[in-house]
């Protein structure tokens, strides 16, 4: 028996893929929070063996960013955006410099 | 890994190079984006923009020669996963075996002489197939914390206060104990807006050094300390003027009405024109303190001072 037809299949590319991402985001949606959390700790736990293994500052790529260091190891906050590396919006903001790191870079070789 | 790591800094790393160390050929201008991660033909794409953000950068006028200064060579941006090998001969799925303590026998990471590195590090685990977790695990679990984590933010959960708590309670009290470590911080907080004769708990913008930037809490009601602290107040805020600094300050006091959270910055747009007459003609020549207020003394009141140091002061700020 051929495979029964997927909604995927008859609805446009472009509305499957809303519809992926309406899916993914209810799923998301009910994820528990202490998840989440043991989730952050571990990805923190990575971050910092990175800085160790470098010997090199954390600088947090703010809001996310923080969740993933703890607070006397974050040297200094950025703000790069997604949004200025998306295709087709590629930019350099003027109004977010990010002179802040270039300072760090410099104090501590990267 | 996240557009912020595989373009967006590339393309900053690029043209800070550019700036600080220009090459006698900009053509094209040189750039590093993750081979794996970004196609040639975006990469292509990328590289015929950089020129124009060369020039609005250019035009700037910025403080090249210090930043040169601090930056003796060039930037490159290096890309670390779950995935990356670590040096230290660790690999990036061993739990923290690199930070376990001991150093010995763990190898230093290899040295860049021509340029300072710039790690950028995705701190999440891939879940595959699209999927956002698997077996407990969260991808990207500190994203969009507005949506799940009822007031939770990064510092209060970081802080010594409540992190080992969060981390062992059960899903049921979470929310519960949240509430509790919000409310305290926001009351700890709030604990700057003391009763009469105590000083203003204001923050000072260097170097200016006249601009002072406070929440609004502070000031209301307390005119006669206000009056005494500064010589102007400006409010952002949606509660109506506040008489007592209106009288302590001798008129000296501005007040934009502002609603709170988005609709706020757009209130301001249309009250910010109000500050000209007020800096302009009210606020006396030579005056020493000028305190911008809101809310949370870090918002809007913190556009306001930049405009008004924008607008108002000179080069060295005075």
């Amino acid at each position: 028996m051929s495979k029964p037809i997927q909604t995927s299949d008859i609805i446009f590319p472009e509305l499957s893929t809303d519809f992926s991402t309406t899916l993914s985001t209810l799923k998301r949606a009910t994820l528990s929070i202490s998840n989440r959390l043991r989730s952050i700790s571990e990805d923190a736990e990575f971050v910092c063996a990175v800085a160790d293994a470098y010997r090199r500052p954390l600088v947090a790529n703010e809001r996310c960013g923080s969740w993933y260091i703890p607070l006397e190891r974050k040297a200094a906050s950025a703000y790069f955006k997604s949004t200025d590396g998306h295709t087709g919006e590629w930019s350099f903001s003027l109004r977010r410099l990010n002179i802040q790191v270039l300072e760090v870079v410099g104090a501590n070789d990267g | 890994m996240p557009d912020a790591l595989s373009k967006t800094v590339p393309i900053w790393c690029a043209i800070w190079n550019a700036l600080l160390f220009p090459s006698t050929s900009e053509d094209p201008i040189p750039i590093h984006l993750p081979p794996t991660t970004v196609s040639a033909s975006e990469r292509a794409q990328i590289t015929s923009r950089l020129p124009t953000f060369l020039a609005a950068a250019r035009a700037l006028n910025l403080p090249l020669d210090r930043l040169r200064a601090q930056l003796k060579k060039p930037l490159r941006p290096l890309w670390v996963t779950r995935d990356s090998p670590l040096p230290g001969g660790t690999d990036g799925d061993d739990e923290g075996a690199a930070a376990e303590g001991t150093t010995e026998g763990v190898m230093p990471p290899p040295s860049f002489p021509d340029f300072h590195p710039v790690i950028l590090c995705t701190a999440s685990r891939r879940v595959p197939g699209g999927e956002a977790s698997e077996g407990g695990y969260v991808q990207g679990a500190g994203d969009d914390s507005e949506g799940w984590a009822r007031g939770l933010t990064a510092p209060l959960f970081w802080g010594a206060a409540g992190h080992d708590a969060l981390l062992r309670a059960s899903e049921a009290e979470l929310p519960g104990l949240i509430a509790e470590m919000v409310k305290e911080a926001s009351c700890s907080s709030a604990g700057g807006a003391g009763g009469g004769g105590s000083v203003v708990d204001a923050v000072q913008l260097a170097p200016a050094g006249w601009v002072w930037v406070c929440a609004a809490d502070a000031l209301r009601g307390s005119g006669a300390d206000a009056g005494q602290q500064f010589d102007a107040v400006v409010e952002c805020g949606d509660a109506p003027p506040d008489e007592s600094l209106a009288k302590g300050l001798k008129g000296r006091y501005l007040h934009l009405k502002c609603g709170t959270g988005k609709l706020g910055s757009r209130d301001l747009r249309n009250e910010i024109s109000k500050i000209e007459e007020f800096v302009l003609r009210r606020v006396p020549e030579g005056a020493r303190k000028l305190a911008v207020c809101c809310q949370t003394g870090k918002d809007l009141s913190v556009g306001v001072a930049l405009a008004v140091l924008c607008l108002y002061a000179d080069e060295e700020g005075e």
